[in-house]
């Protein structure tokens, strides 16, 4: 998800965006294999892990390596939560409780952002699990609540809900490309059929294809290289990248990734493997861009950590990707 | 730099069926020609909607978008939003609770006149009705 586009550009794209406008230099990304499909000429480090239990672990690592370039503060994000930071109050925050581990959270709970200082985790923390959790240190990690915009984007739901949010401006994120009419954007490459119709606020990513008597309407975003069948209404939905919608259907209040569909109505998920329905169009990823490998080490029996890493893995089992910013 | 198009509004009467509906459909036409035609049907005092009533509104919506043009609803009244869902036409149209509204919307994205849109909300609503349904990676 958190790769994947919204409004024309991911979730990660625009938190790296936010960081390097606070002047926030070293950047790496820590995830499974879409990570990958960041563009390599990216200024951000790519760390693979295919094991997706052992993301933190190579967090981990990350910092204490980063420790020893002597960077001394680690800003810290699971990634998966959209989030308008204010980067600078945050790290002002933690510097003025001169405390080395700040926690962010907003009104409902903690997020996954934590501020670090990384002497204190290569000295004082040495073997901590990750992701930080209360109790593990006295007093920390010191919790920062934070006042802009959340979006967990934990549940389908939350994406339908970042998606009204940025078509109603109640967050920062705009719908990219052209606003061809008033609430119609349209992005780079997209076909829309003379016979489709668009009915506003609707956003066409890059590429994005409508055929002859599709319908778009109310609030629904079809993401880049998706496509909609003749005849075919989206209403209330989202369309992600590379999903071909087939000829003659009604997507409503519903979100498509693939041939993944999840019925927001009917609070379901399903995968539907006819492709004359719904289908993937995903390209294969050919070439990673460049990138580090992390491997899971094998247990050694004696280390006494290894127990601990169960406690974290069992934590960090389910996310799709997590992200490690070092400023 | 081009100076906004003008906007037609039109107030329908208080039924919209059978017996109006061709009448009605040839004064729309007649306000759809030119290009890029853009006209508000005021539906304030619309009671009665029916099945030619609602054909109308497509034929002209047609006529519109072949001139690349557009037609928007405004003030509609419950008992015809009730038609209009049922007949799944209140996806095809853009509907606003005030003319001035739609009128405006024709210039620029009004997020206000979404903000209050009974429409709008019933999409929002939506979206949060459902309490699982995790996002696929």
């Amino acid at each position: 998800m958190t790769c994947a586009e919204i409004m024309g550009k991911s979730v990660l794209d625009r938190t790296v965006a936010r960081l390097r406008k606070v002047g926030i230099q070293t950047i790496s990304v820590i995830g499974g294999s879409t990570v990958a499909s960041l563009p390599g000429d990216r200024d951000v480090e790519i760390i693979v892990t295919a094991n997706p239990f052992a993301r933190w672990l190579a967090a981990q690592q990350t910092v204490r390596e980063q420790s020893a370039q002597g960077i001394e503060t680690v800003l810290m994000i699971g990634l998966g939560a959209y989030m308008e930071l204010n980067v600078t109050d945050a790290l002002e925050f933690h510097r003025m409780q001169g405390t080395p581990l700040t926690q962010l959270e907003d009104s409902q709970a903690p997020l996954d952002f934590w501020i670090v200082d990384s002497n204190w985790f290569t000295t004082a923390a040495t073997g901590c699990t990750l992701p930080f959790r209360y109790g593990e240190f006295p007093g920390l990690p010191v919790p920062f609540r934070m006042s802009g915009y959340v979006n967990r984007l934990a549940r389908a739901r939350d994406l339908r809900r970042l998606v009204l949010d940025a078509f109603l401006s109640r967050c920062e994120i705009r719908p990219s490309g052209r606003e061809v009419r008033p609430g119609i954007w349209i992005d780079d490459g997209a076909q829309v059929h003379k016979f489709a119709r668009l009915v506003a606020p609707v956003y066409l990513g890059r590429c994005a294809k409508v055929a002859r008597s599709a319908v778009l309407t109310r609030f629904s975003n079809l993401e880049c290289h998706s496509q909609v069948g003749e005849g075919t209404v989206v209403d209330d939905a989202t369309v992600l990248p590379h999903t071909v919608l087939g000829s003659g259907l009604d997507v409503s209040h519903a979100v498509v990734d693939g041939n993944k569909f999840v019925d927001l109505n009917r609070n379901l998920a399903l995968q539907i493997d006819d492709p004359n329905l719904v289908r993937d169009v995903a390209p294969e990823l050919s070439r990673l861009p460049a990138h580090r490998e992390y491997t899971l080490q094998p247990s050694r029996g004696a280390d006494p950590f290894e127990f601990e890493y169960v406690q974290y893995l069992s934590r960090a089992a389910g996310r799709l990707s997590e992200v490690l910013f070092k400023g | 730099m081009t100076s906004p198009r003008p906007v037609v509004v039109k107030q329908l009467p208080e039924s919209v069926s059978l017996n109006q509906a061709e009448g009605l459909c040839r004064e729309v036409e007649q306000l759809l020609e030119g290009d890029r035609p853009c006209l508000v049907l005021d539906f304030s005092e619309v009671r009665q909607l029916d099945s030619a009533g609602i054909e109308m509104l497509l034929r002209c919506m047609e006529e519109a978008m072949k001139r690349n043009g557009d037609i928007k609803l405004a003030a509609v009244a419950p008992q015809v939003a009730v038609i209009l869902e049922l007949t799944r036409v209140n996806r095809l149209f853009e509907i606003f609770e005030k003319p001035a509204d739609a009128v405006e919307s024709f210039h620029r994205f009004p997020v206000q006149a979404f903000l209050q849109n009974p429409a709008t909300k019933n999409v929002e609503l939506s979206a949060d009705s459902a309490d699982a349904g995790e996002v696929a990676s």
